[in-house]
């Protein structure tokens, strides 16, 4: 029986000194501490010049990116930038006040909508008001219907003229082009009211970084608008495209 | 500083739900702001809504996944102040009480409110999401059924001078999303003669997604391809890495020098009228 044991014992031992590779990691010691670690990254970093950017890990034990069954794993500390962008929406100021309104005359103010996306995403951008301009229910401004009484929440036409009253807007910037052909473009905001959902208004299908947008609200009024307060909010919704 | 500013990270997650089983992810939200935000956590499930990644959402009063917030001091839907610099980790929890196999697009909100209830009536307000695609399942590998659909090679014409743009729709046919992972290759005289990965959007259950490359900076470009073509007959094979196959789909197009004979032909042309006139005044005389 001791024979067996002394058997077995020698053969753990010849099992651990011959068949086991050892395993190649860094190892650092000092009188209080042990520090093991599977790989010694010697530098890393983001690198660039004029024409070219870099992004790099030295010492990573299999750097790079491996693919199978759809599972992606990118090894290495250059990779990490992905993740350090997040979906980022400015709005510049909240209150947009139009002062006093002479009637005929269109006042205007801006907002300006900042949008920054990870990699791999586009952005869309929706708008919706609580419900119209208004002082109660009873008293509003209407929404614009444009020039040609054809725009809606979802179609921009021309809205130039000093005659047709109401209250609209109109985007400007790289991803507003889709919406509005130019800045003479206008139309109604989506009516939570109305029951109306909100609508896209600016949209991209790359990734943007510090992307703007310009709002440009528009209110005209007649000369048989009730004085008062009119008020109302709109609410703009980011999300990144999937 | 901006009168809102806001960050969250990550702008999308995409999992495997096992029944019974619960899923948590951290948000982290950030205020940018000039000012303090009140803020709310909503969950919206949304569909596609085109081929390019917009999505259209809807309401669902009772949805199969059941979302919370570990959060000790937060609740979903409860309304809570970030503020200016302040970030919040937020302990997102879903969920999935059901058998049922399918797939749940949905969107984690950050929705500002009125600080000020005085303000309320006239304050533009704020909401960012983050895209959730859920998919309900008890195997650990679903499988992907890409398909290539409305292909096309644009221009009709394809001249040495023209940039080739290859278009065309990945559809999924399955019924979980999927990534695209593939790569066109064109061929000539059976060596290849360009080569790029597909960028790898992810494609909804019984939706398209527009094709598109992707660079060596990770980023997306379309597929084209630079001139000048060398004038010939070229093959082309899309590959999607399934996960359990591999799908190919073949086409081939040929590149004519249209350009260099339309512009010899037009040369002799004009060289053929200037010289005419010349030789029937000269025979006269």
């Amino acid at each position: 029986m001791k024979i067996q044991m002394k058997l077995n014992l020698l053969i753990l031992v010849f099992c651990f000194w011959f068949l086991v590779s050892p395993i190649k990691a860094q190892h650092f010691s000092s009188p209080s501490y042990f520090i093991d670690w599977g790989n010694f990254n010697i530098t890393s970093g983001r690198k660039s010049s004029t024409n070219y950017q870099l992004t790099d890990t030295v010492g990573q034990n299999a750097p790079g990116v491996s693919e199978k069954n759809g599972i992606r794993v990118k090894s290495g500390f250059q990779y990490i930038y992905d993740t350090f962008t997040g979906l980022s929406f400015t709005i510049d100021k909240l209150n947009i006040d139009f002062g006093t309104l002479t009637p005929g005359v269109g006042v205007t103010d801006t907002n300006l909508l900042t949008v920054t996306t990870p990699s791999g995403h586009g952005y869309q951008i929706t708008a919706q008001q609580n419900h119209p301009l208004w002082i109660s229910p009873s008293l509003f401004i209407p929404n614009t219907a444009c020039d040609l009484n054809d725009c809606t929440a979802s179609f921009s036409t021309p809205w130039i003229t000093t005659n047709k009253y109401g209250f609209g807007f109109n985007v400007t910037g790289i991803g507003a082009t889709a919406y509005f052909s130019d800045s003479t473009y206008f139309r109604p905001f989506a009516d939570l009211s109305d029951n109306q959902s909100p609508v896209i208004i600016a949209s991209e299908n790359v990734p943007v970084k510090n992307r703007e947008a310009t709002v440009n609200y528009r209110v005209l009024i007649s000369s048989l608008q009730a004085a008062g307060d009119y008020e109302n909010y709109i609410t703009y919704t980011l999300v990144p495209k999937y | 500083m901006p009168a809102f500013n806001l960050i969250l990270k990550p702008a999308q997650i995409e999992i495997i739900l096992k029944p019974n089983a619960i899923f948590t992810q951290a948000y982290e939200v950030t205020n940018n702001s000039s000012g303090t935000l009140l803020l709310s956590t909503s969950v919206s499930p949304w569909i596609p809504a085109d081929n390019t990644g917009t999505v259209t959402y809807f309401d669902d009063p009772n949805p199969s996944l059941k979302f919370s917030l570990s959060n000790a001091d937060l609740k979903l839907g409860q309304d809570f102040l970030l503020n200016p610099g302040q970030k919040k980790q937020l302990v997102f929890k879903i969920n999935n009480p059901s058998t049922e196999e399918s797939d749940h697009y949905l969107t984690f909100f950050i929705t500002q409110k009125p600080l000020n209830s005085a303000l309320g009536g006239h304050q533009n307000l704020a909401k960012i999401g983050s895209h959730l695609l859920v998919s309900t399942s008890s195997k650990s590998t679903l499988t992907s059924n890409l398909r290539i659909s409305k292909f096309s090679l644009n221009p009709i014409i394809k001249d040495i001078f023209t940039p080739l743009k290859i278009n065309g729709e990945i559809f999924n046919n399955g019924n979980h999303y999927s990534h695209i992972d593939g790569q066109i290759t064109i061929y000539k005289n059976g060596q290849t003669y360009w080569q790029q990965n597909l960028f790898p959007y992810t494609t909804t259950s019984q939706n398209s997604r527009l094709i598109h490359c992707l660079n060596f900076q990770d980023e997306v470009i379309p597929c084209q391809l630079k001139i000048p073509l060398w004038p010939g007959s070229y093959q082309g094979t899309i590959t999607l890495n399934g996960n359990v196959s591999k799908y190919e789909y073949s086409f081939q197009f040929f590149i004519f020098p249209y350009s260099i004979i339309i512009s010899i032909s037009l040369l002799f042309l004009l060289l053929f009228f200037l010289l005419k006139p010349k030789q029937s005044i000269s025979s006269r005389r």
